[in-house]
């Protein structure tokens, strides 16, 4: 038995004067998913959160949330609450307050509301700031409370405008975990808006890639970044060598793609059909690729084997990023782990050096658009 | 020592900017009010100026101090003082509350008006301060009159067969009150309207609360400052307002500033004249008080 989405979406459409925000989306979320919408800065991310929540009337379409069709409920008798980008505390409440509004606006008993809000406090590990008000908290502290608040309800699913946004980069991945953690113990639905690649990949089971208020891709971080759809996608998730050509041949799962610069051929792995001749781009991850200085022991036939010579040179600590200009004219980067600690603060690599550079047809794409 | 000029402005320039607008107060507010008072507590002649000194030099040093307080203790004893005290503080806060019930939604409307619309909108608030409040007095007089523009119409409706009293009673001392003082009600409580944050409500619906419910815990709260701001704005002219029950009033409604005014113009008593206004500003002192009192409450929590 195939379970029913938890959250359905279809047709959802909302155009701003004669703007189109979000753009038909169809959408299926799961019970218990922690949901990723990524996507650039104006690409319909907050829209189409704020139609979930009610506050953004669609133009067309339909959302279903746990089988309830919600185009005639409020946002105050919605299963759903929501965590704002501004967190929008009430400032002339305690933090105490604050995290018990959702429960007074229910009438909530007062004994059951004070535990419920310790409880929650004590979660998020606030309850020594409970009497605080919120322009009393470090930004890190609003969060949580943000958080709290929008949880004390045990909502069916929670919408997170990014969360983290306004957090520092420590205090940042401190907190995804956190929040993964927490999704994990109340197993409630996240839908969480967040431009930060990174900060997708680690949260979610499953991230949605926006733009232009449409998804071009839904899968599994993995999913997105090793296989994406589109030349966005892979674009947007990660950074990416692009190697634009033509269909030379397309044997059962291998294309054979023609350089426009350089002519020189390449081959990468493809479940889709390409007819010869049609232009396509090849992309792969400047991480997949090998580096060497001498050229590798494979049958010379081998595809996929420039040579070329480096030519930028960044040392990031972890790793080092090279840009190779290859024979064929085009520039590839490469990453390459320092691995070995090179105390004479020379670098297995130097500008200028000749180096060959390989990568297996499974290692690249082919794209279309 | 000598201390260089820009030394000075650079430790002391906060105090330096609050001194000045500070002399000016103590200057041209404290001087006239020092003289009231002691107009207030001289004996009333015939003569000019028409009251007692103070000092009285004519036997010489020292000069004798001749403080007479018989003015306040007829204010205190014939009852039509207090009466007026009491009719002008009713008028008052009953034109406030009026004013605040017409000026909330009017402000809330011109807050969420979209573009140029609320410019306009304010500006309307603000267009009768552009003729003269004499001349707008004037113009309700005629528009209350028996042969008045509302009359006139109620007439030719048929909705009544002879005029209907309306200038010369409370309810024209009201409209014209209200009238007055409605855009004082709505300018400070725009000021904060459009300050407040549009996502605290959405945050209160998503949390459950209906609008109503989220007007009462959210917005009215947040709102308070300006409420507190407009009222006082209102209650503390309309409290001492002569002109308005004098012209649309008539001889119906007792307020303090006619008193003041008769007792100043018709009955040439200056030190009972300043004797009202020095109780007036000690009555109008209280709601200032309290005032202060909530704002700095504020500022500690
Ligand atoms: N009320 C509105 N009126 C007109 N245009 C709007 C309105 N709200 C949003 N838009 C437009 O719709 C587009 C999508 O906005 P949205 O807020 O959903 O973007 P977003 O993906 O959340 O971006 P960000 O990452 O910057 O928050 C933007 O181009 C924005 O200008
Ligand atoms: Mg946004």
């Amino acid at each position: 038995m195939t379970e029913q989405p938890f959250i359905k979406v279809r047709g959802l459409t909302r155009t701003f004067g004669n703007f189109t925000a979000v753009d038909n989306i169809d959408l299926d979320i799961n019970r218990g998913e922690l949901f990723v919408l990524l996507g650039g800065s104006g690409c319909g991310k907050t829209t189409l959160l704020r139609m979930l929540a009610g506050f953004e009337t669609p133009d067309a379409g339909s959302i279903e949330i746990d089988g309830a069709d919600m185009a005639q409920t409020p946002p105050y008798s919605r299963p759903v609450n929501m965590m704002f980008q501004s967190y929008a505390l009430f400032p002339h409440m305690s933090v105490e307050k604050n995290v018990a509004y959702g429960l007074k606006r229910d009438g909530v008993d007062r004994a059951q509301i004070k535990l419920r809000v310790g409880e929650m406090l004590q979660m998020v590990e606030m309850q020594d700031f409970a009497k605080r008000k919120p322009h009393q908290l470090s930004g890190g502290q609003r969060q949580r409370v943000a958080l709290a608040r929008s949880l004390i309800k045990k909502p069916k699913v929670l919408l997170l405008d990014e969360p983290l946004g306004a957090l520092d980069k420590r205090l940042r991945e401190q907190t995804q975990f956190e929040l993964m953690e927490l999704q994990d113990k109340l197993g409630t639905t996240f839908v969480v808006v967040t431009h930060d690649q990174e900060e997708a990949m680690t949260l979610a089971t499953r991230i949605a890639v926006m733009e232009g208020g449409r998804f071009m891709q839904i899968g599994t971080p993995a999913e997105v970044y090793e296989t994406p759809a589109t030349k966005f996608v892979a674009n947007f998730v990660g950074s990416v060598n692009m190697i634009d050509g033509v269909v030379t041949s397309c044997q059962p799962g291998l294309v054979d793609v023609k350089t426009k610069q350089g002519a020189v051929t390449l081959q990468a792995q493809s479940r889709d059909e390409h007819a010869v001749g049609s232009e396509v781009s090849i992309a792969v991850r400047p991480e997949k690729i090998i580096i060497q200085k001498t050229r590798p022991e494979t049958e010379p036939e081998t595809p996929n084997v420039l040579h070329g010579t480096v030519k930028e040179l960044a040392y990031l600590g972890r790793l080092s990023t090279l840009r190779v200009e290859t024979d064929a004219g085009f520039i590839v980067e490469v990453t390459s782990p320092n691995t070995t600690r090179h105390s004479d603060g020379k670098h297995p690599f130097e500008w200028d050096d000749e180096v060959y550079i390989s990568f297996p047809a499974a290692s690249a794409v082919v794209l279309i658009a | 020592m000598f201390v260089p000029f820009r030394a000075l402005m650079q430790q002391h320039w906060k105090a330096i900017v609050v001194l000045i607008p500070f002399l000016w107060l103590l200057v041209f507010f404290l001087t006239p009010f020092f003289i009231v008072v002691k107009i207030s507590v001289a004996e009333s002649l015939i003569a000019s100026p028409p009251f007692s000194r103070l000092l009285d030099w004519s036997n010489g040093w020292p000069p004798t101090i001749a403080i007479n307080l018989e003015n306040y203790a007829y204010l205190w004893e014939d009852s039509l003082y207090i009466k007026t005290y009491l009719s002008s503080l009713k008028i008052a806060s009953i034109s406030t509350l009026l004013c605040l019930l017409i000026g909330y939604p009017m402000a809330y409307a011109i807050v969420r008006t979209p573009g140029t619309g609320k410019f306009v909108l304010l500006l309307l608030v603000m267009l009768p301060f552009w003729t003269s409040f004499l001349l707008r007095v004037y113009a309700w007089m005629g528009l209350l009159a028996d042969q008045g523009t509302i009359n006139d119409i109620l007439i030719w409706l048929g909705l009544v067969d002879k005029p209907v009293r309306l200038l010369y009673s409370h309810f024209a001392v009201y409209v014209g009150i209200v009238y007055t003082y409605l855009p004082f009600m709505i300018l400070p409580l725009y000021a904060i309207m459009e300050r407040l944050d549009h996502s605290l409500n959405e945050a209160a619906a998503d949390l459950g609360a209906k609008p109503v419910s989220a007007f009462f815990t959210v917005t009215l709260p947040l709102t308070m400052p300006g409420i507190l701001a407009g009222c006082l704005l209102v209650f503390i002219p309309a409290t001492g307002e002569f002109v308005i029950p004098d012209l649309l009033g008539g001889g119906n409604v007792l307020m303090i500033g006619k008193i003041l005014s008769s007792e100043f113009n018709a009955n040439h008593d200056w030190p009972v004249a300043s004797a009202v206004a020095v109780a007036l500003l000690l009555v109008l002192m209280v709601p200032m008080l309290f005032y202060h009192r909530i704002q700095s409450m504020d500022v500690n929590r």
